[in-house]
């Protein structure tokens, strides 16, 4: 993983970075020059006068002239020395300490070298000073270099500022550039994580950098391959479940068609509703399937702006408890609506609904062990719609709990007449509908509760 | 009874013809939608068991035409493909009534009789509900061709019931039912009326069911 934007970031910045270091370099190479140049200038008239005051006084010592020092600036505390030589490096005044130049030069000529004097390092310029009576005398003047050096770092320092200042201003610019030009990028991405899980809509690709069409372009090829692929599987789907139909339907008329023989036995005519029941099994079987097949269908084709219908939950859970009214009788199971709120509207065809409602009850009467009872409510919880289904039968092991909603697993792999598929549907069709479920032990511990949490309508729906 | 069976299938075909001419249908059968439109110029049917997917004239293409015709033969669509919008968009082209494939004999005759009865405009007077019938003109119950007896308040609650039957009907509703006799019933009489119809309905295959919150339902059950 790594960030477009600290890679832009790195590869603008550390260039600018190394210019700007190679630049203080050259600057501070060129401060010196500069700091060194005006301490020679200084030196060189200095001992321009000590020269020149010893030349009129004929080349006797009589002390170097004030004026010689006024010229250094005495902020730094720096050190002057001087000394005056005749031709053959006798001292004729000054510091002795002052090494004499290592060529002592000609004529009015001026040279400059480093030294040290009493171990501190000092910069001195020695110039030749010719006598009107033929004699030469040469004539240094040191300086220690805390001037030089404070000069060199005030030139420097200006300059590093100034470089600091540009490298922020730099740094800024790129933080709003990067911002602004990556934008695009980051509303593209935040829209394609923002898109159902399945969706199979293609990318608008309006309003999107140039950069970008052909990765919108590979993305929406891939949407329409996968939605081909999935169209062929869904048409296999429902070819086989309409050949699989009219198997059975064959199938079931040639049974009934047996149980109504006269010559039947009893014996026969068993063994022939056994059968028959076989394949009502089957044939519930290959309906939920196609339910799931439709779940599916409907999740990956949903277009968000889409007029839902609109169904009320009361009247669908309502009809749903009168449809299995007779297997309740069956069970000996005691069956009753305790609440119900008539107002809730939910933004869900009916048919989903009633899956829900139908493969939730239907577990519950069948998963009694003798007589019971099973209570629905119907009722408002904030901004959804509460379908509560409680039980008084055994429950389901915790341990059990949270595979229940998988397709074909089974908590009672003994059970007859049931393949597993029910609570996954139910659980797939929540999920479609944006709700929840959630299954825990009924009051005090006994039987089974399960709650599902459908949003409620907010918006104008069509009338189912 | 003469019905017009169209079904490619042929064997489906043939045992459903066998069934309907054991319960005393007579079954013409087409095996494609072309088939079954030439049948239809030239004879006349009680009602047509249509199947959707048929080779060259599909089943929609035959019903649209057969009703552009002007003719209004029940028709009473059986289909492998059963999903809510299919059963809508056939009934919407005219179809009388739908069932899904595979589907009981049983099924299958009760909805051709209610359509055929539907068709004769003649509302029968017999209502029923498992092994309970009640003849509306004679106002008299009878459980496997025998009558049963009921007092005039039974006989009510019975028939509010039946009226109803496969729906639950609510305790004020039922109770409404009474008024018509000049009798204020409370509650716990209701109750006593639905306990003695249970004990009388013992056996029949026909029972009242309480749902809790919602009322009583007249059903039949597996005896």
């Amino acid at each position: 993983m790594h960030s477009l934007k600290s890679r832009l970031a790195v590869w603008v910045f550390l260039p600018m970075l190394v210019c700007s270091a190679i630049d203080l370099v050259v600057t501070y190479r060129s401060a010196d020059r500069v700091a060194t140049e005006v301490q020679r200038q200084l030196l060189k008239g200095s001992a321009r006068i000590i020269a020149e005051q010893m030349a009129a006084d004929g080349g006797a010592s009589n002390g170097a002239p004030p004026a010689a020092f006024e010229l250094f600036a005495d902020e730094n505390q720096d050190r002057v020395f001087y000394a005056v030589r005749s031709a053959d490096g006798r001292l004729i005044d000054g510091d002795a300490a002052l090494a004499p130049p290592p060529s002592p030069g000609l004529g009015e000529q001026e040279s400059h070298f480093k030294s040290r004097v009493r171990d501190e390092p000092v910069r001195v310029v020695a110039y030749g000073q010719d006598l009107r009576d033929g004699g030469h005398i040469s004539v240094e003047v040191a300086q220690t270099m805390r001037g030089h050096a404070a000069l060199r770092k005030r030139l420097f320092l200006m300059t590093a500022r100034e470089h600091l200042i540009l490298l922020a201003l730099v740094l800024v610019a790129l933080v709003v550039a990067l911002r602004w030009t990556l934008r695009p990028l980051m509303c593209f991405s935040e829209r394609v994580a923002q898109r159902q899980p399945g969706s199979l809509e293609q990318l608008d690709a309006d309003a999107v950098p140039r950069e970008l069409m052909p990765v919108i372009g590979a993305l929406n090829g891939y949407v329409v391959r996968l939605d081909q692929t999935l169209s062929a599987y869904e048409r296999f789907v429902a070819s086989t479940a309409h050949h699989l139909r009219t198997s059975f339907a064959i199938l079931t008329s040639q049974l009934n068609y047996g149980m109504r023989d006269e010559r039947v036995t009893p014996e026969q005519k068993a063994l022939l509703a056994a059968m028959q029941n076989t394949t009502v099994q089957g044939t519930k079987v290959i309906n939920q399937l196609l339910i799931l097949a439709s779940i599916e269908q409907a999740r990956q084709h949903a277009a968000p702006d889409q007029a839902s219908p609109c169904t009320l939950l009361s009247e669908t859970v309502t009809s749903v408890i009168e449809e299995l009214a007779p297997l309740a009788q069956r069970y000996d199971v005691e069956l009753g609506l305790d609440a119900s709120d008539d107002g809730l509207v939910l933004s869900a065809p009916s048919h989903l609904l009633r899956e829900i409602t139908f493969n939730l009850i239907d577990n519950a009467i069948k998963h009694m062990d003798g007589p019971g009872s099973v209570s629905v409510r119907v009722q408002r919880a904030g901004d959804c719609a509460l379908l509560r289904i409680i039980d008084t039968g055994p429950g389901i092991a915790p341990a059990h709990l949270d595979r229940v909603f998988e397709r074909f697993y089974r908590a009672n792999p003994g059970k007859l007449n049931s393949f597993g598929l029910g609570l996954s549907i139910v659980k797939e069709i929540c999920d479609s509908l944006q709700g929840e479920i959630r299954m825990g032990a009924g009051d005090q511990g006994k039987g089974l509760q399960v709650d599902v949490r459908l949003p409620l309508v907010l918006v104008e729906c069509q009338q189912d | 009874m003469k019905l017009l069976l169209t079904e490619d299938n042929r064997d489906l075909s043939v045992w459903l013809t066998r069934l309907l001419n054991q319960s005393g249908y007579a079954v013409e059968q087409a095996f494609s939608g072309e088939e079954a439109d030439l049948l239809l110029r030239t004879q006349s049917y009680d009602a047509i068991l249509l199947d959707l997917t048929l080779p060259m004239l599909s089943g929609q293409m035959l019903l649209r035409r057969l009703r552009s015709q002007g003719n209004g033969v029940p028709v009473l669509i059986i289909s492998a493909q059963d999903s809510l919008q299919d059963i809508v968009e056939h009934l919407n082209l005219g179809a009388d009534d739908y069932l899904a494939k595979p589907f009981d004999i049983q099924e299958l005759e009760a909805r051709l009789r209610s359509l055929l009865r539907r068709a004769s405009g003649n509302t029968n007077p017999l209502v029923s509900c498992g092994n309970l019938h009640y003849d509306s003109n004679s106002k008299i119950f009878r459980v496997r061709d025998q009558v049963l007896p009921l007092t005039p308040r039974e006989h009510a609650v019975l028939e509010a019931l039946l009226r109803k039957v496969g729906k639950t009907v609510s305790k004020p509703d039922l109770a409404d039912s009474l008024v018509i006799l000049n009798d204020m019933v409370t509650p716990k009489a209701l109750e006593v009326y639905i306990v003695r119809l249970r004990k009388k309905l013992e056996g029949s295959g026909v029972a009242i069911i309480t749902l809790r919150g919602l009322g009583y339902m007249l059903s039949a059950i597996e005896a």
